[in-house]
């Protein structure tokens, strides 16, 4: 019998499939592993089978000929009459193609491409089907990673709060995420296809954000922090801080840059309430405290000369308490100003020993029980902020003081090799476990334990000290031993020639 | 007899007036306060020898006033010692013109030590 099928492969398959003995034909047809090709009646029951359907279904011939082909449907298409549908299209059509999930034997649904064609005996007549199927498994996983990446990126770029815009040629809006919509108050369709620097009325035309971008387009150059000033009825006043990337894969000719948008306007307008209150708080704090402290010398004064020298005595402890109130007032206000980087230095030239000098007489003067050995190097000279320098030793003279109960002995170290001046304040007190060496340094970091509970501070100390090292170019550091004492370090350069 | 020093205080800080006008005029100088809002220095009888001035006033900057005192002819001698809480206060002195400066919160002996010296140098 000759069948006509259209095409050649199928011309040739169609011999097959009428169950013609042809050898090679056969041979062919079971060498294709990758395929399931079988054919069926005008009713859909199976009446060839090759291996590649044995491979791609999971039934031998022997068991599947004889069953309808509805078989491989998956229960929701055979409700929908889907195994009827194909082979109705493929006997109007001349064939039925598409793609859908099969079952195979053991009952494990599969994403497979089938194409049924109708089989025609030698006098034309209409005798049944052939189906050739192909299981497309990893290549619809190997999609659906895609479109799952794509989407998981997606998620990603439109959870992110600041916006994103990705611009193509002549930085034409190729896509933007939701919080670009959402800042700048457009919509998708707005905004797609169009130059970035005509949206939003051209309120996005800065010529020097024109002249970063074409130097990222051009050179690859990336920037970041530029800041926009941005301006346009929808979106008010705002302040924009810019970073792009040429984002253009390697394989990919397209240009595409991404460019990344932080709106930093209520951050700025706290930063500067935060630096008002700086200022505010110094004033508003500071004014009591001083006259306080006025009025306490003065009554202390007047005891003294009326000889009340217990009473006077009183008075003296309160001016105390005074000053430590002011120095707690400071340390919050330092540590405002550094978490706002608007810590200010004074820098000169100045002598280092000198600093030494004043600030151990200080420490002797006001703890007269406590010995203060000094052993400093010849005179050194840094540029620097002598005031500042000065709060550092004199906090970390304080808390050797402090944190060494029944202790009389403090070492103010200095040593100077490699361009830096290292100090060493030692004490012989508490000391400080291992684990807690690195967070003392820490913003309102504090030790407990060891009875250091009734030690007073708010942990501000020497975060403040360390900063202060810190940012005129020197570090600070700790060596202790619980029960021994501890020694506390800090190195900071010296002038170039180490001279005034 | 030698007539008493003028100091004029300006300060919108009513417990600071007081206490420096205590202080002060333990020391045997006559105190004119000034609570910064009308400052006027034309009348000669009470013109003061050396102006004590607040930096942060309410209404207005003690810095504004004592460049503009600087800037007169006629008050550019008058010495003018700044106080303050700012921990800038040496420069702020420095860039309006002033005399001398004088830290929140002081003592006694730095505030008349000050305008002692600022007073004999001005001699």
């Amino acid at each position: 019998m000759l069948v006509r099928l259209a095409g050649s492969f199928f011309a040739e398959l169609s011999d097959f499939c009428n169950g013609m003995k042809n050898e090679n034909y056969l041979s062919i047809i079971n060498s294709i592993e990758d395929y399931a090709v079988f054919a069926t009646d005008l009713q859909g029951i199976i009446t060839t089978w090759n291996s590649g359907a044995a491979n791609v279904l999971g039934y031998e011939e022997a068991e599947i000929i004889g069953k309808n082909a509805s078989i491989f449907f998956t229960n929701e298409d055979k409700i929908k009459g889907k195994p009827e549908q194909e082979l109705a299209i493929a006997a109007s059509s001349g064939k039925a193609v598409d793609e859908r999930n099969h079952v195979k034997k053991d009952g494990s649904v599969f994403w497979g491409s089938g194409l049924v064609f109708p089989l025609y005996d030698a006098s034309s007549e209409h005798v049944g089907y052939t189906k050739v199927m192909r299981d497309l498994s990893e290549r619809k996983n190997a999609e659906q990673a895609v479109i799952e990446a794509r989407d998981y990126f997606k998620n990603i770029v439109d959870t992110v709060r600041e916006p994103l815009i990705v611009l193509s040629e002549n930085f034409i809006i190729d896509s933007a995420n939701k919080s670009f919509y959402d800042l700048f108050k457009v919509n998708k369709k707005d905004v797609a296809g169009i130059s970035i620097f005509n949206i939003d009325q051209g309120h996005w035309d800065d010529p020097r954000l024109k002249t970063l971008l074409d130097e990222t387009a051009d050179k690859g150059e990336s920037f970041n922090d530029f800041e926009l000033r941005y301006d346009s009825p929808k979106t008010g006043r705002r302040l924009l801080l810019c970073n792009a990337r040429r984002i253009s894969g390697a394989k990919s000719k397209r240009l595409l840059i991404l460019l990344a948008i932080e709106d930093v306007t209520d951050k700025r307008t706290l930063e500067q309430q935060r630096n008002d209150f700086i200022g505010i708080a110094s004033h508003e704090l500071k004014t009591p405290v001083t006259s306080i402290k006025a009025y306490c010398e003065i009554i202390q004064q007047q005891l003294l000369s009326a000889g009340h020298e217990k009473l006077a005595q009183m008075a003296g402890k309160m001016q105390v308490q005074i000053g430590k109130l002011n120095t707690l007032i400071g340390d919050l206000l330092d540590a405002t100003k550094i978490e706002v980087s608007k810590l200010q230095f004074k820098n000169e030239i100045f002598s280092f020993n000198q600093v030494i000098d004043e600030v151990v007489e200080a420490a002797r003067a006001a703890n007269p029980l406590i010995e203060i050995v000094k052993e400093t190097t010849s005179t050194v000279y840094i540029y620097g902020d002598q005031t500042r320098t000065g709060q550092v030793l004199h906090n970390l003279l304080n808390n050797a003081i402090k944190y060494s109960p029944g202790a009389r002995q403090v070492i103010v170290k200095t040593s100077s090799a490699d361009g830096f001046v290292t100090c060493c304040v030692q004490d012989f007190g508490l000391g400080i476990p291992k684990e807690n060496q690195e967070r003392i340094f820490e913003r309102f970091y504090r030790l407990t334990g060891d009875g250091r509970e009734t030690y007073p501070g708010l942990g501000l100390g020497l975060y403040i000290a360390s900063e202060i090292i810190n940012l005129q170019g020197g570090k600070m550091w700790v060596e202790s031993e619980p029960g021994k004492g501890s020694s506390f370090y800090f190195s900071l350069p010296l002038n170039n020639d180490n001279a005034l | 007899m030698r007539s008493k020093k003028k100091i004029m205080v300006i300060d919108d800080d009513e417990a600071i007036l007081d206490v420096v006008s205590i202080m002060l005029e333990q020391e045997g100088y006559e105190v004119i306060i000034n609570k910064g809002n009308n400052i006027s220095l034309t009348n000669k009888d009470i013109m003061p020898d050396l102006i004590l001035l607040d930096v942060r006033l309410s209404g207005i900057d003690g810095r504004t006033i004592c460049k503009n005192l600087k800037a007169s002819e006629l008050l550019k001698s008058l010495p003018v010692i700044l106080f303050s809480a700012n921990a800038d206060i040496k420069e702020i002195a420095a860039s309006c013109g002033a005399d001398g400066y004088v830290a929140k919160p002081f003592n006694k002996k730095t505030l008349v030590g000050t305008i002692g010296s600022t007073l004999q140098l001005m001699q």
